[in-house]
Order: C-alpha cells, then structure tokens, then sequence
C-alpha cells in the first residue's frame, strides 16, 4: 500500500486516529523505511492505539507481545506443547503400526506441537504484520538484549528445526511509558517518537471524534478541566483514555454541562489515585472556577 | 558562529555536527546517513516535514526530543543570518548535463523557511543527493561494467560455496558410510538401513569495512558496484563505511540505486573529520559487532588504500584480533603495487596478519583477483 508523506496526517485521521503531524511523520517514516518504531511518552496517551491503527490502515493482523517483569523467550517466541507430544508418544505405544524412533523424533517437532508465540507469529506470517511490543521497559534487560538480535536479523532460531527467516519484515511499533532507561543499543535500531499529552484544540477533536453524541460545549469543558488537572502536582496524571472514559460516562448520564456535583461524583473515571481524588476533590470549586464551571451546590 | 555552507545536504551534515556538541545529544555519523538515506528516498516537499523527519532520526531520548525544536530554530536562524548578510543570490552549481535543475542559496533557503513554491518536490530532492557533491560521478560503471563485476562476484562466490566444511551431513543414498550411526541405531532395535554421511558445503559471510576517506574518493563508484553485487550474490553480507568513524551501510546499498549509494557515500565521507583513524575503526567493529557477525565462517574484506593517521600499534592490534576471529582477511588496496615493499604506514602494521593483499580497483584487476583466487 503506497501512501504519500502530505497526506498521511489525514490517512491516519481516516482510521480515527488524530495526532500531532509529527507523529504522522514519524509512523510514515517508520513504515516507508522499514524501521521500527520505539514510542515513548505517558501512559494514556495513544502509544499502543498506533500500532493498532497500523494493522487497521494495512489491512493485516495485529501481533501484541505484552511486556512484564520476568518475561522469557518461552513466553515471547515459542514453547513445545509437552502434554501434547507425551500423549503423542503413548499414542504411539498402543498402536499396531509403531512409527521408528526417527520418524517418531521428527513428527515429535512437528509445527502441530509448536506453540507460536507474538515473535515467532510476526516472524512467520506471510503477509506484513503488525507486532506491538508493548511496555517494554517493564521487561528485563536480559529480554531487551534479546530482542535486539531479532530487531536486526529477522530471525529466529529453533535448535529442533532450525533457523526461521521472516518472510516478510513486520511493521514493529515498541511502546514505554519511560518506567526504567532502554539502552543505547535498542534505541539506536528504532526511530524515536515521544508523545505528549495533547493540546486542548487536539484532546476536543479525539473527543468529538470517538464520543460523537456529547455535547459541544460539554467536550470543551472536559478538554479544558483535563488541560488544567494535568498541570496540578497529581502522582497518576490522566491522560486521553481517561478523557474519553468520562466523556463516555458523562454522555451515559445525559450531562450537558459540568457542575461541581457531577464532577465529584465522576471524578474516579478520571483520578486513579485516592491520595490524588482527596487532593483534587478539596480544591475542585477553585479548579471548576478556573475552567468556567459554576458551581450548583454553591 | 555557525559556518555557511552551500548545500542543503552540506548544512545538514552541518547541523548534525552542531546538534553532536549540544548537550544531551549523541547524533553519530550512522544516524545521520540514515537520515539523509531517508530524505533522499521520501522526497521531503516541505520545510515542516525536513524539520520533522530530522527530528525522528536523530532524537533518541525524551530530553533530546523536548530540545530538538529549539536548536534547530536556532541552527536555521543563524544560517540565514549568515546567508543573508554574505552571500550574493546566484546558481549554486555549474551543471552542463541540464538533467537536474540547480537552484540559488535563497531558493533553498526561502523552502527551509516555508516560501515552498519556489522549488519543486523532486527536484528538490534531487538537489540535496544529487550532482552537487564535489565528487565526479561520471565514472560510475556502465550497465554492462556493472553486469560483469556482478558476473565476477558470482563467480567468487560459488568458488567459496565450493570449499567443505569439516562437519558432514547425512544422507541415505551416497557417501562414507557412517558406521557409528548405524551401529547406535542397530542397539536402538531400529530397522536396518544404510547411513551414509557426505561432505557439507561452507557458505561464508562477508564483512566489508571500506575507507570513505577523499584519498578514496576516485575509486569509490568502482567499489560501490563491487559492494552491491556482492549483496547480491552473498546470503549474509555487512558493509561498514570507515573514515575516523564507523558507519553501517546496509540500508544504503539494499535500498539506494547506484547513483544515489555513490553520492550518499559522499555524503559520509562529508560527516567525518580529516584523517583516517583505520584502527579506531576496526575497534570498533570488533567491539560492537564482531560478537554478533564474525565466525570461523566469516570473511573480512578490507577496501582502503591504507593512508592512516592513528596509531599503528591499534591498527596491529585489531588486524591480529580480527585474523583470529575470522576466516579469512582480504585487503583491496588500489594503490599496492603487487611485491612492493614500500607500503604506507597503515598496510605496513597490518601487513603481517592479512591473509590475502590485493590490488582490486578496475574491472581487469577483478578479473584477474577471482581468476587466482
């Protein structure tokens, strides 16, 4: 699929995803030079949901590796189905026709007792996959190393079969919300994005755009009491997923406007933190004020 | 006080070094070929996606994204200042072909500046890779030079995929027979039949490190041929451009045409500062690649005519580590007369532990090297 540098801001607005033009250009660039994409930026904010966008616009599967503290090669490439191949061989006791032990060992390796894993799924697929490696930076630097080696050759290597070339490149989108420092070697293999928390004018178009049956003036003032909360000292600062949750939740209860009772009543759709909730519920008037909302309690 | 340059691709070249002593950048020579590979391929249209696209490429961290806006403003500011205050508007090149357009400074810098009408896309792009390097690149091998060097290649190739490993392979019809097999799969109780084993066929990689030093530069469309047929003709092959740094070129010469993998060399060869660190280089190889590239079924093929500045001793040092890790050393000097002694300062400290000192530089020499091989 070929696509053009102009306009792909508007290819991506198309698949509902509505970004700053320079994500755009770093999601082209990724795609057109075969590179992969390392995303950076806080939690909420749209990393994974490009990777998503990408298997949407591309028309192709979406191959998710999420990351975690002690994750493994077994866990992200492949394991045998042991319980499968005992079964296989005391199938074999019983039967009349025993296979030998050659070709016994060779259907013991069959792809049938082979579990894919996400790298080894990406790896094998015939057409251009997408492969999201979400998280990586909870992963241990062991996995990074790892991966490193998979990044560069596009290959993978099985003792009982042998070595799997990919048949064709995937399109990887890697995502961190910066928990630990990814190292030199991994960073310099990717090209690099770092997403923020979006402008008011952008948090309303994503707004409008996945909640269409809020309100004008209700959407503005979500955007805005979001912009001014992100700039309170907050442990868990929201970001867009919990702007839309609430919008959606708001549009639920048919709200048309923000009062100071609705959004005390809300407000865990959007503060995840209860040290956070006591601290933003004590100086809720002063912030509604500040976004324009007028109290109805008083 | 930043230098005023000619080219957009010398001012971003430019740009890079300047990014490079801001703090925290670490923008290598690797990251900026690939950002020039990048420009050159997706035919920038406007200032706004040159800014972002270098902005991609050469920001690795948070901290060096959040302050790439503010030295880049500060960087193009600064050059327009000097544009303006020095330079008289004129053509920037004298081109005779007529093929590509040549434009003004202020052509170029009303684009940097979003006046974007004044030039065209394509020929844009063309301007920043195209024909106003220094280098000629009229010697650049023909299609039927270009067909031969691959033929010779080929040729080379299959005379090393002919050479045995000392690992055998099984097989039931032909071949030694391999009684230790047969007597383990008697004891199993298997059913009886014949194990043979035959000799397994080597297949090498190869590793190309070529000077992109100047002294280099009139060689330099002949070994860009070479280097691409031998990608062609080779499963796993890796090619490191070497200068005072080390550059991988892969990208560029799976992805770039002839034309444009010449001139992005020149490219390169514009990133490094004057005199060639060979030693450095190859110590640099060997400490972050070799691991990972580099077995007893590797091949190093060395392209440089041997003038270095560093230190010999590194040179000896990494040549003779190399050796050991490797196959085989091949040196193609362009400028080594065969059974001369006087040999410069680089070729002499390595000289003891090169497996096979060649001079390869034209389609005869070539001819004759995979003739002797």
């Amino acid at each position: 699929m070929q696509f053009e540098l102009e306009s792909f801001h508007e290819v991506l607005a198309d698949q509902h995803y509505i970004s700053e033009s320079q994500v755009a250009t770093s999601i082209y660039l990724a795609l057109k030079m075969e590179k992969p994409l390392l995303v950076e930026g806080p939690a909420g904010v749209g990393k994974t949901q490009i990777a998503k966008t990408l298997a949407d616009l591309l028309n192709t599967q979406l191959i998710r590796l999420q990351c975690y503290e002690g994750i493994d090669a077994s866990q992200a490439i492949y394991e045998w189905n042991y319980p499968q191949q005992l079964i296989h061989i005391k199938s074999q006791e019983i039967r009349a026709d025993k296979e030998d032990w050659k070709v016994l060992k060779q259907n013991l390796y069959a792809d049938e007792f082979l579990m894919k894993r996400p790298l080894l799924k990406a790896i094998m697929a015939e057409n251009k996959s997408v492969l999201l490696i979400d998280e990586v930076d909870r992963a241990d630097e062991e996995f990074e190393s790892f991966l490193l080696e998979i990044l560069s050759d596009w290959q993978i290597s099985i003792p009982e079969i042998g070595t799997i070339s990919a048949v064709t490149k995937p399109m990887v989108v890697i995502t961190s919300n910066g928990v630990r420092y990814l190292s030199d070697a991994l960073r310099r293999r990717c090209l690099y994005l770092y997403i923020d928390y979006p402008s008011f004018e952008k948090e309303y178009q994503i707004l409008m755009d996945k909640v269409p049956e809020i309100d004008d003036h209700l959407g503005q003032q979500i955007c805005q009491f979001m912009q001014i909360l992100r700039n309170q000292k907050l442990h868990k600062i929201p970001g867009v997923a919990e702007s839309l949750d609430w919008a959606q939740a708001l549009a639920g209860l048919h709200v048309s406007a923000l009062d100071k009772e609705i959004v005390s009543a809300t407000l865990g759709f959007i503060i995840k933190d209860w040290k956070d909730q006591r601290e933003v519920q004590l100086s809720l008037s002063e912030l509604l004020e500040t976004t324009g909302v007028k109290s109805k309690i008083g | 006080m930043i230098k005023r340059q000619t080219l957009l691709s010398q001012n971003m070249l430019s740009f890079g070094r300047y990014l490079r002593q801001q703090e925290p950048f670490s923008v290598d020579a690797q990251r900026m070929s690939e950002a020039l590979v990048a420009i050159t391929e997706t035919q920038i249209s406007n200032s706004t996606i040159f800014r972002q696209t270098l902005k991609t490429y050469l920001c690795n961290t948070r901290a060096e994204w959040q302050s790439f806006d503010e030295h880049y403003d500060k960087y193009w500011r600064e050059l327009e200042q000097a544009l303006q205050s020095k330079i008289k508007p004129g053509p920037l090149d004298k081109s005779s072909s007529g093929k590509l357009k040549t434009y003004s400074i202020n052509d170029i810098k009303s684009w940097l500046f979003k006046n974007e009408e004044s030039l065209e896309t394509n020929d844009l792009a063309a301007a920043m890779t195209g024909t106003h390097g220094s280098k000629d690149t009229t010697n650049i091998p023909e299609a039927n030079d270009f067909q031969e060097i691959n033929f010779l290649i080929k040729k080379w190739s299959e005379k090393l995929q002919s050479k045995y490993s000392r690992r055998k392979k099984n097989n039931t019809r032909q071949g030694i027979l391999d009684l230790k097999k047969l007597i383990v799969s008697s004891a199993k109780g298997d059913e009886f039949k014949l194990i043979y084993k035959r000799p397994k066929l080597k297949e090498f990689n190869l590793v190309v490190l070529f000077d992109a030093s100047r002294s280099m530069s009139m060689y330099q469309s002949f070994y860009c041929a070479l280097i691409k047929s031998i990608f062609a003709n080779f499963k796993r092959c890796y090619t490191y451009a070497f200068n005072t740094e080390l550059v991988s070129t892969n990208e560029m010469f799976q992805k770039l045409t002839l034309p444009k993998t010449v001139d992005a060399l020149e490219e390169i060869a514009g990133l490094y500062t004057s005199g060639t660190k060979i030693g450095d280089c190859l110590v640099e190889y060997l400490e972050r690649f070799s691991s990972e590239q580099m077995s007893a079924r590797t091949i190093v093929l060395v392209i440089s005519d041997g003038w270095d500045t560093g230190d010999p001793a590194i040179l000896k040092e990494a040549v003779e580590k190399m050796q050991h890790k490797c196959h085989r050393i091949i040196w193609f000097n362009p400028i080594y007369e065969t059974g001369s002694k006087n040999l410069p300062q680089g070729m002499e400290a390595a000289f003891l532990f090169i497996d096979h000192l060649e001079s390869v530089y034209s389609l005869e020499t070539l001819r004759s090297f995979v003739k002797t091989y």
